[in-house]
């Protein structure tokens, strides 16, 4: 198995000319430190409704901490990345289109595989997210299929005994 | 002690016995590699199995396959960043960077050993202190969980590697992420927006997303580069010699994990994350810790796999499940008719003694299946990365469905993996998320259990002796960078 | 053939003598048995032992799946999405009672009780150096200081929590006389008290006998109209002077997906009836300490709305949990 896949490791060299995502650092901080910040908010305002009992600590009161605490550390990173000058990295995100499509791949497997089942679904899905992860050859697909096939027949359902959907 | 284990010894050594352990070893060997299923997981799986078995090898069976995963869970952790189990977490942080080094087989080799030494020295410790043990595990009330909590969250600094700041905001995140699900002391619903969520962030895909698959994501962009992972990976034959500069590190990191493992509820996680903080904070090279430091793999290896000792010790002297896997083993025990608890040495020796004698007896199998596995394993790395990550995304999808046999988990694990890819390119790195997934509950329902005994006193809470001096110290852990470059010996 | 044979002759007998077709056919391929805990715990290992059996007597493949999580929740979707043809079944115990509460998706008609197996009483358990000899030494420190006692038990509106205050309430312990502290499970419970750390524990007796024969607690009353074999010295709570409603008792059961026929659900039953009588099934029984409790269809759905009734009315006079 692995010397079938080693012979094909020149021929493969997915599109070497795609081009890159350049962001500043400062930008993906920005943006993710405001979505944290937002979540630590929604975090304490919906904590603020929590019913509150008898002792010190309420079902709320953590919440509210960590929320709070979560929403204030990212104001103070935003505060500093947004007033922050100088040298910033920049992130180099190669391949976006490939990634973000895995990444849709990725969420997408879960309620394919509740409706139509696991084989059905990884005979397709894993080839295609093959090839979006850069495997060219048809051997390194066909390859790579039966692998996560044997995996499920094998470990899951045999050795293990999980049912798989 | 000697007659009992003289006894025990013959009754492992027969053929259906040893058989019965190599078995194990082996289904505990898969399960431990694969990301999502845990040696508990495994264990029960294999109870319908102990049914037709006699109780000596139904429960050697059992124990070896705890044993087992826990030395086969740093493989994938340091081939492809992907923890086959919670407690080689930890692994990864310079598992994976060595092997992107192309130093995949030394790695894989100091895990084993390390592994192995670990497993080894809490053996002993759990011969001669099983039954005294027994009270330092009933010792730890919800003021002193509290105070391990906080103890474990003071390694935050010592954890992250980058910006201080940005670890504090993972940490908060983790926390915050944790307190989805049912409330622990008053059973209210809190932000459950899905009706699977009521217990919760499930633990273990989270963990599978943010390490796992974040870096499946991380192999799908860099496809292009050329990353020389193969350059040492043949040499995976080293000699038990390369362990020895880390002998105090081995002992240390034994102990760690042999005491935390034997507190209840206190498992493999926290004592790796424990003993490799501790590690860090004492090694000369500590700095170069999550880069690639062989060191922190021989931490949290010996630590995890001495948790495993540690937590059979309030198994079998009060029959108190001290992990996951050990609850199992308790149910596996009830089938064979036989009662865990405190009269189980005194009724039944030859349990007690047959599972340290199939402990040891295991451990050269686990060594030799480890050490010429290497040999194996590092093959992997010269696979091409952009198959590595199909497999190994699909492998994140089955173990999490098999955690819990819905597609929910697979979900969680989906989800996650792109958070923690989204974080690691703003340098918020996984480790204090985990750390925070980890003890986050630990810390709150304790606290609150805490102070409902204390009647909301929060004095009366830290003054409890084991509260106090852990408050103590995480405080010293927290302070000690103010302290300037004094030797590490402070 | 012999096993549909004997299939269909276990459903003519559970049935009476007009069992309808569906009955006859019944089981028609293998069974899922879905369970709501995780593997390996008490619950989880009675239900295989259960499903083995009826693999004997049905002659079908019983698979035993685990779907934990959400209190039972996660189970209950399960069978809510099987079809009702008994071909689907699922375990049972009083926490699901405890998510009914708490669900408002589910609730005790989500589902129909097929049958219950066994039941197991609620004990009080205190460390041997504790001081407290009985309930009724209980209740006077208790009294004598407020606030300084806590009973450690399992959870939020819980079984456990509503047996606690059905006894405080016939004790006439008032609010904050003695606090309850909730632990994750009952075992954490009962190490805890094992620790020092709480006054009490109420618990079951599996969970407590090994302890009580060490020497180390002690059972102070137990929930039940007679006394426990295992521990004949402990008084029951009316004999102390507190009587409560001895059915309130953990009870593990049955159930399958809502309209299933009455019909199939006896004819599983009686094959779990006959299962459960069977000498190795007796011996675990007597092993784990639990009350063998068989109750048919009717009874056991009856006893299940008393309890539910009870738990909502428990719970509402606390003013604890639920939505």
């Amino acid at each position: 198995m692995t010397r079938n896949i080693k012979h094909k490791q020149q021929v493969e060299n997915p599109t070497r000319t795609e081009k890159s995502l350049r962001l500043s650092g400062r930008t993906v901080d920005i943006i993710v430190c405001l979505a944290l910040l937002i979540m630590g908010i929604w975090f304490v305002v919906e904590a603020l409704h929590m019913p509150s009992g008898r002792e010190a600590l309420d079902p709320g009161t953590f919440p509210i901490i960590v929320g709070g605490a979560l929403a204030l550390f990212s104001l103070l990173q935003l505060g500093l990345s947004i007033s922050a000058r100088g040298q910033w990295a920049a992130v180099e995100v190669q391949r976006p289109l490939w990634l973000v499509i895995s990444m849709a791949m990725i969420l997408a497997f879960p309620a394919a595989v509740e409706r139509l089942g696991y084989y059905p679904v990884a005979v397709i899905w894993v080839p295609v997210f093959g090839w979006i992860a850069g495997i060219r050859s048809p051997v390194g697909l066909i390859a790579a299929t039966l692998i996560v096939l044997a995996l499920g027949k094998f470990v899951f359902e045999m050795l293990l005994s999980t049912p798989l959907p | 002690m000697i007659e009992n284990f003289l006894h025990a010894a013959a009754l492992v050594l027969t053929v259906k016995v040893m058989g019965a352990l190599f078995f194990g070893v082996l289904v505990g060997y898969f399960v431990g590699a694969m990301p999502g299923l845990t040696s508990s997981i495994g264990m029960a799986l294999l109870i319908p199995f102990t049914f037709g078995l006699e109780p000596i090898p139904a429960i050697v069976m059992l124990v070896s396959i705890y044993m087992a995963s826990d030395y086969a869970g740093g493989i994938p952790a340091i081939l492809v960043n992907a923890p086959g189990q919670p407690g080689s977490a930890v692994t990864a942080f310079d598992g994976y960077p060595m092997c992107n080094r192309g130093e995949s087989g030394l790695a894989l080799n100091l895990a084993i050993m390390a592994s192995g030494a670990g497993a080894f020295i809490s053996l002993l410790l759990l011969v001669v202190s099983a039954q005294v043990m027994a009270s330092s595990a009933l010792a730890f009330g919800p003021s002193e969980y509290f105070a391990l909590a906080i103890i474990g969250l003071s390694l935050i600094g010592v954890l992250s590697a980058g910006s201080t700041l940005k670890a504090i905001i993972g940490l908060l995140f983790g926390l915050t992420v944790v307190t989805i699900g049912i409330d622990p002391i008053r059973g209210t619903e809190r932000f459950v927006f899905h009706p699977y969520l009521i217990d919760g962030i499930p633990f273990l895909p989270a963990l599978i997303g943010l390490f796992a698959l974040s870096e499946v994501f991380v192999m799908i962009e860099t496809a292009n580069d050329r990353i020389d992972r193969v350059k040492h990976a043949s040499s995976a034959n080293h000699s038990l010699r390369t362990l020895m500069p880390y002998r105090r590190t081995v002992l240390r990191s034994s102990l760690i994990g042999y005491l935390i493992g034997v507190i209840p509820g206190a498992g493999a996680s926290i004592a790796s994350l424990v003993s490799y903080g501790v590690a860090k904070k004492l090694s000369p090279s500590g700095a170069s810790f999550g880069t690639g430091n062989p060191e922190g793999i021989v931490a949290s290896e010996a630590a995890n796999n001495a948790s495993v000792s540690g937590a059979l010790a309030p198994l079998l002297s009060l029959g108190i499940p001290g992990s996951a896997s050990a609850a199992v083993l308790i149910g596996g025990l009830t089938i064979q008719g036989l009662q865990p608890g405190p009269l189980l040495f005194a009724d039944n020796p030859e349990i007690p003694f047959s599972i340290f004698v199939s402990l040891l007896a295991g451990l050269p199998i686990m060594l030799l299946i480890g050490l010429f596995g290497a040999r194996l394993w590092v093959q992997i790395t010269r696979i091409p990365r952009p198959i590595i990550a199909t497999v190994v995304a699909s492998i994140c999808m089955l173990g999490s469905y098999a955690a819990a046999n819905d597609t929910f988990e697979m979900m969680v694990t989906a989800t996650f993996g792109v958070i923690g890819y989204v974080l690691r390119r703003c340098d918020i790195h996984p480790a204090p998320i985990v750390l925070a997934l980890v003890l986050g509950e630990m810390l709150e329902a304790n606290l609150r259990r805490a102070m409902i005994l204390a009647n909301d006193n929060l004095l009366t809470v830290i003054s409890h002796p084991i509260t106090a001096g852990l408050i103590l110290a995480s405080i010293l852990v927290l302070a000690s960078p103010l302290f300037g470059r004094k030797p590490a010996a402070s | 053939m012999r096993a549909l044979m004997k299939a269909a002759v276990l459903a003519a007998a559970a049935a009476g003598l007009t069992a309808p077709v569906a009955a006859q056919d019944y089981p028609s391929g293998d069974i899922r048995y879905i369970l709501h805990v995780k593997p390996g715990g008490a619950t989880d290992v009675m239900a295989r032992r259960l499903a083995d059996g009826l693999q004997k007597a049905l002659g079908v493949n019983v698979v035993v799946e685990n779907r934990d999580g959400g209190s039972g929740a996660r189970q209950m979707a399960q069978l809510a999405r099987a079809k009702p043809d008994g071909q689907t079944i699922g375990s049972v115990t009083a926490s699901h009672l405890g998510m009914f509460l708490q669900s408002n998706t589910f609730d005790a008609d989500s589902v129909t009780w097929a049958c219950n197996m066994v039941l197991d009483p609620y004990l009080l358990a205190v460390r041997s150096d504790s001081g407290i000899d009985s309930l009724a030494d209980l209740v006077e420190k208790a009294k004598a200081a407020p606030g300084e006692l806590s009973v450690a038990g399992f959870g939020e509106a819980s079984g456990g929590q509503v047996a606690w205050q059905m006894f405080a309430d016939s004790a006439e312990l008032g609010d904050g006389d003695i606090n309850w502290v909730p632990y994750s499970s009952v075992g954490d419970a009962v190490v805890a008290t094992l620790g020092g750390h709480n006054d009490i524990a109420i618990a079951y007796t599996d969970l407590v006998q090994q302890h009580v024969k060490a020497g180390t607690l002690k059972v102070i009353g137990v929930m039940s109209t007679e006394r426990l074999p295992k521990f004949p010295d402990a008084q029951t709570y009316a004999e102390a002077g507190y009587p409560v409603d001895t059915t309130w008792q953990q009870f593990r059961g049955i159930v399958m997906p809502a309209e299933t026929p009455a019909e199939i659900q006896d004819a599983l039953c009686g094959a779990v009836q006959e299962v459960m009588q069977a000498p190795e099934m007796v011996k675990y029984i007597e092993d784990s300490d639990l009350v063998p409790g068989f109750m048919a269809h009717e009874e056991f759905t009856e006893f299940v709305h008393a309890q539910d009734e009870a738990a909502k009315t428990w719970t509402a006079k606390l003013g604890i949990a639920g939505n």
